[in-house]
């Protein structure tokens, strides 16, 4: 995935959630590689996403979604389209 | 989803106001009235925490840190308590206890509670938490059991926070438990059987509310009645309960830290004193001068109905120490034929009103009248109308005052609006706010004597005033504490003492903590003045030295500062020494300590000190004054 992949609506509220510029919000952000992104902010993104976007993830599979790139699949499985 | 360019257009001037340190509170309020996102509120958090106090305090916000002992996770929801908070005027600094470690953090004195000495202590948990072992025993229907369980449960809340005082004096909010969404018994045999679960944990609520009263600074947010208000069904995320002991769904974060912070609010602010009503449109439907007194919309049918539900508000108000005006463009006359014709159908009388401005001027001068007649200042003033034009006015031009637009032919939908501003919340109603209208009115009788007196002395003879002075303490301390956290205008100090401090300066040797009681042939006016004084060395040095505007220019002041004088003296003391603080509120008593023989002895950037030689001259209680000691019988 490149960079400028990550649609807009989930690229601004990742910003907002980990207080991170926009642009740095890309597919390969992982979780750990800042330090906004641990376990509390992961489990804080997880809620926010859920809110935002209308849908609930399997909390089983919540520790897995480690970046921004499993994070946007997952919710595209989930049937968010994004615009 | 809200209007998602108007939520951009409000970010971005939130975004200016923190980067040019700008209108930061107007721009937070706009921003959360158009959105409820979560980004934009760990945003706008976030630039709330870059502040700091200082920058806090230049927005004209109290600075509070605040710590949390919790048994559950609270932090994706400590965004939304940042922003609540602001919105009702505080900064918080938050500490966060460790998770589960609420009962170290509240008992243990070494504890890291007691090591951040937070100004408040937020102390959140569940019901598996404080009565873990409820739910079994009542699915037994053993009414015995049950009752061994709670009030074993009642014990251990109590001495928690009975021991937490002991060591902390900070101000404490706790939540109050969720009963369970589906009772042991299931929810038939819950409701009828005598020792039901959902009784047992509201009782333990009752218990967390008496400790509260009991230990003095400490409120309850009753959790069960938010839940209630959003829905118990979408309330708790079960799935989320189970997986992250997040106990609120994400959806109620907002009605969640909105009701927080009311409860967090009454143990900082003073509520509101006055509510000044509109008439036509507003009190009642239609308009008087048009419609005539018949026709106008009020009574048990609807749509009147919907109008009396509102004059039933203000009447419960009313009932609690809330001062009544009707401030309204109309005839006088008019008003009052319809006051008159349509008593049955009104739930108010035109004398349940403490403040009166029906005529032609503009409503903003009729506010600032009120003011100036019941000695309060607008910022203790609501304002409620129908007509947006009115509401903007007063807006601009009276910033201080509460504006609340009246929702136009949806009178029903005024109580709620009301009471969720939060503007007529206190922790405690004492026997004074229960008799503040009739006291209001006694004052209008005296103002007509005091018309008809030859002389300013005369006037003040024929009131037969008395004071009597008793320990703080016995005010009760609950009044004392409502005092010194709402006067301003006649306060030497303002400082905002809690009911802690008080205790402790009362017990300190040497002290002088009392308050005094007015009442004079037209009423009483109840405890109305407070002064707190330490011994140091030779020296009695005031504290604090406050009269409540009721009874201010009637001599009470100086019978009370009399009174002070000559304990100090009794006490072998040689001076008394006195400070004024100036504010922007309490011009009034600048020259009060000069004019009663104190000499001032140095002025610091922001205090003026006196001193009194005790074993001169002393002020003396006014002949007109009878002064008397100790409770009456």
């Amino acid at each position: 995935m490149s960079a400028t992949s990550v649609p807009p609506a989930l690229q601004n509220l990742l910003a907002d959630l980990f207080d991170i510029p926009p642009d740095q919000v890309t597919p390969d952000l992982a979780a750990g590689s800042i330090e906004a992104w641990d376990s509390v902010g992961h489990l804080q993104a997880i809620l926010a996403l859920e809110t935002e976007f209308g849908v609930q993830f399997d909390p089983e599979s919540i520790p897995e979604l480690t970046s921004v790139g499993l994070l946007q699949r997952e919710l595209q499985t989930r049937g968010v389209r994004f615009a | 989803m809200e209007n998602r360019s108007e939520i951009r257009a409000a970010r971005e001037r939130f975004r200016e106001a923190t980067e040019t340190n700008g209108e930061i509170p107007g721009s937070l309020c706009d921003l959360f009235a158009a959105t409820d996102g979560m980004g934009d509120y760990a945003y706008a958090a976030a630039r709330l925490r870059e502040l700091g106090p200082e920058g806090a305090r230049s927005c004209g916000w109290k600075p509070v840190r605040a710590y949390i002992a919790r048994s559950v996770t609270v932090e994706p929801l400590l965004p939304h308590l940042t922003v609540h908070a602001a919105l009702g005027g505080i900064w918080l600094e938050i500490v966060l206890g460790g998770y589960g470690s609420f009962i170290d953090d509240l008992m243990n004195p070494q504890g890291v509670l007691c090591a951040a000495a937070p100004d408040l202590v937020l102390f959140i948990s569940d019901v598996e938490d404080l009565a873990g072992g409820l739910a079994d025993i009542c699915a037994s229907g053993d009414p015995e059991a049950i009752e061994r369980e709670t009030h074993r449960a009642i014990a251990g809340v109590t001495s928690l926070l009975e021991v937490f005082r002991r060591h902390s004096p900070a101000r404490l909010v706790v939540q109050g438990l969720l009963p369970p969404e589906e009772p042991a018994l299931g929810e038939v045999a819950d409701a009828n059987h005598p020792a039901g679960e959902l009784r047992a944990v509201r009782r333990i609520n009752d218990a967390l509310a008496a400790a509260c009263r009991a230990i003095g600074d400490a409120v309850l947010f009753d959790q069960e009645q938010a839940a209630a208000r959003s829905g118990r069904a979408v309330w708790r995320d079960a799935r989320l309960f189970h997986s992250s002991r997040v106990a609120v769904a994400p959806r109620c974060f907002r009605p969640y830290a909105a009701g927080l912070v009311r409860a967090l609010r009454s143990l900082y602010f003073p509520s509101r004193k006055v509510l000044c009503t509109d008439l036509d449109g507003t009190l009642w439907g239609g308009i008087v001068g048009e419609d005539g007194s018949a026709g106008v919309a009020t009574g048990a049918a609807f749509p009147g109905s919907g109008f009396r539900a509102y004059q039933r508000h203000l009447k419960q108000l009313a009932a609690r120490g809330v001062l009544l005006a009707v401030v309204s463009k109309n005839n006088p006359a008019d008003v009052e034929e319809c006051f008159r014709l349509r008593a049955g159908d009104l739930a108010l009388r035109l004398d349940n009103f403490a403040g009166r401005k029906i005529g032609w001027q503009e409503k903003c001068d009729s506010l600032v009248e009120l003011a100036r007649e019941l000695s309060l200042g607008l910022d203790s003033f609501v304002f409620v109308d129908d007509s947006p034009v009115e509401c903007a006015a007063v807006r601009q031009r009276l910033p201080q005052v509460l504006v609340i637009e009246a929702p136009r032919g949806q009178p029903w939908l005024l109580p709620g609006i009301l009471s969720a501003t939060g503007a007529f919340d206190t922790l405690a109603i004492t026997e004074d706010d229960r008799r503040r209208t009739d006291e209001y009115r006694a004052r209008a009788q005296r103002a007509e004597l005091e018309k008809t007196a030859a002389s300013r002395e005369q006037f003040l003879q024929s009131l037969e005033m008395e004071c009597r002075v008793v320990g703080a303490l016995e005010a009760p301390l609950s009044r004392a504490a409502q005092l010194i956290s709402k006067t301003n205008q006649f306060n030497l100090t303002t400082r905002r003492h809690s009911a802690g401090d008080i205790e402790r300066l009362s017990a300190a040797p040497g002290s002088i903590a009392v308050a005094v009681r007015v009442k004079d042939r037209f009423g009483d006016a109840g405890v109305t003045g407070i002064a707190l004084c330490r011994a140091e060395g030779e020296c009695c040095s005031i504290d604090t030295f406050l009269l409540s505007c009721r009874v201010i220019g009637r001599g009470v002041e100086t019978a009370l500062l009399a009174y002070l004088a000559c304990k100090a003296r009794a006490a072998g003391l040689r001076r008394l020494i006195g400070e004024y603080i100036p504010t922007a509120k309490n011009q009034l008593c600048r020259e009060f300590l000069p004019s009663h023989g104190f000499q001032r002895i140095a002025e610091e950037q922001e205090r003026v000190l006196y001193a009194l030689d005790l074993t001169g001259a002393l002020p003396e209680v006014p002949y007109w004054i009878k002064l008397v000691e100790g409770n009456a019988k």
